[in-house]
């Protein structure tokens, strides 16, 4: 029984290895497979470099292409029916900056990131159900696992705060910021392990870009995440940083498109994904119809002991959860004294402190010297009778 | 010979059956028991039977383990479990399904 020696072996891994199918995942089984075939002529006489010359021109290197491409095809069809659900998430979260009849916008939004994090789920189960074909797999598992909770968690606290107003502490923004830096991760992984078992020229160059594109965007949501601990400090950048993340992530897009790559699920989910989570934060989403927060009017009666009316009176406030950001707004008159503010509804329920004169200095000097200035507990739409003294 | 679409269409349920009856195999090894089994009409190419025997390791049918053998890395195939009792059902299935070409045609 013939049984090549280290060298041989060597001999023919080296020989391998010059052609491009060493990167490939299949490769030490194909050099188990050539060693076999060599061994086996071998055994019936012939020596080994007759034997290997032979089986190099039966064995040709299509043969492990063909392989390799049938093995990553089956581990990536899955991924259209993924593809689609994103898309259709896409359409949705456009939609809701656009739509907002009876503040339906809100809600469209919302459905939008449950199904973004229902697409971070499927992969995450598609990636675990193959764990036991590269145990990388079960990593990225994971790591989908975690965007899909932080951005399903996110996104469910950033709903309440803005539609309740009940307080998140800004968490919701931190955990959908940490769910696409997770996903971000999993890809830049994902596409590097591409890149190196990749065997032709255009795949390997399509991976290095796929990872590169994964790891911009990691290294974007990485300084996104290190800006909440420095936000004092990086305050007036944020903008700027938002506003190239929103440029890059087009840009890409647009290069996805004309390249046609847009068949690659996880850079479009990448992209897409990035788009809507940092577009939420974004100062953009207010010029839209869907973006401009709901509106509620307070109704303020004033009853002057004077005889002095005015046709206008000024409110100095502010609103319980930012008491270092008073502000000083004109009152429209309603008619039959009775005056009307309208206000932005989220973050507002609480209490709001506010003084009221018929000058806007006046309002704001005794907005700072009254030892007890009214309040009032918003649960809006609110009416309050204004005393003034 | 016998036709490759044939094969093809008929190459998972032979490898789970050859797993049955043995504890473990590895690729090259598959492909000459199915040679000898065969008479020579099926000859297995690198191309045909690895991406089956990945996809039954990916549905989680079958293990695989690495192992050093005379000096190079071998991959070695087993059935799990699951694989066990699903080969079963889809033997019993695919017999079914031989007998019922039998009537058809014979």
């Amino acid at each position: 029984m013939a049984c090549l020696s280290k060298d041989q072996i060597e001999f023919i891994r080296d020989d391998l290895k010059k052609q491009s199918v060493s990167r490939s995942f299949l490769f030490n089984e194909w050099v188990d497979h050539v060693c076999c075939d060599v061994e086996a002529m071998m055994n019936k006489g012939v020596g080994f470099e007759e034997a290997y010359g032979q089986i190099s021109r039966d064995k040709p290197e299509s043969d492990i292409s063909i392989a390799h491409k049938d093995v990553q095809h089956f581990l990536n069809h899955r991924y259209v029916s993924i593809k689609k659900l994103m898309q259709f998430a896409f359409l949705l979260f456009a939609a809701s900056w656009f739509i907002n009849l009876q503040g339906i916008g809100n809600w469209l939004g919302l459905l939008s990131f449950i199904i973004l994090s229902i697409v971070y789920l499927r992969i995450s189960i598609d990636f675990f159900s193959k764990r036991h074909s590269r145990k990388v797999n079960a990593w990225l598992s994971v790591l989908a696992l975690l965007a899909f909770v932080g951005t399903l968690a996110g996104i469910l606290l950033i709903f309440l705060f803005r539609n309740f107003g009940i307080s998140t502490r800004g968490h919701g923004v931190d955990l959908t910021v940490f769910g696409w830096f997770f996903f971000s991760m999993l890809c830049t992984i994902y596409y590097l392990g591409e890149f190196k078992s990749a065997i032709e020229y255009g795949e390997i160059k399509k991976m290095r870009w796929l990872g590169w594109l994964s790891g911009s965007n990691l290294f974007l949501a990485a300084i996104s995440i290190a800006t909440f601990p420095l936000y004092h400090m990086v305050k007036n950048y944020i903008f700027f940083l938002i506003l190239f993340i929103l440029g890059f992530d087009l840009l890409v897009l647009a290069i996805l498109f004309a390249t046609r790559l847009m068949k690659n699920t996880l850079a479009v989910s990448l992209i897409l994904g990035s788009m809507m989570i940092v577009f939420i934060h974004s100062h953009f989403r207010t010029k839209l119809p869907g973006g401009k927060p709901k509106l509620y009017e307070l109704t303020l009666q004033v009853k002057t002991e004077s005889a002095e009316n005015s046709d206008r009176y000024y409110i100095s406030m502010y609103y319980e959860n930012y008491p270092d950001k008073p502000i000083t707004l004109p009152i429209r008159e309603k008619g039959n004294n009775r005056y009307e503010i309208t206000m932005p509804s989220y973050a507002y329920r609480g209490y709001l402190y506010y003084g009221i004169s018929t000058d806007s200095t006046g309002a704001e000097e005794y907005f700072r010297t009254a030892p007890l200035i009214d309040s009032v507990l918003l649960r809006i739409p609110n009416k309050k009778v204004y005393q003034l003294q | 010979m016998i036709p490759r679409e044939l094969i093809k269409g008929t190459l998972k349920y032979m490898v789970l059956n050859l797993l049955q009856s043995l504890p473990k195999m590895y690729g090259y090894e598959i492909t000459q028991v199915l040679d000898e089994k065969s008479s020579g009409r099926i000859k297995l190419t690198f191309a045909a039977l690895y991406p089956v025997l990945h996809k039954l390791e990916a549905e989680g049918l079958v293990r695989a383990e690495t192992e050093i053998v005379n000096n190079r890395t071998r991959k070695y195939y087993s059935l799990t479990a699951k694989g066990k009792t699903e080969s079963d059902s889809r033997m019993s299935d695919f017999r079914e399904y031989i007998d019922l070409m039998k009537n058809l045609f014979y």
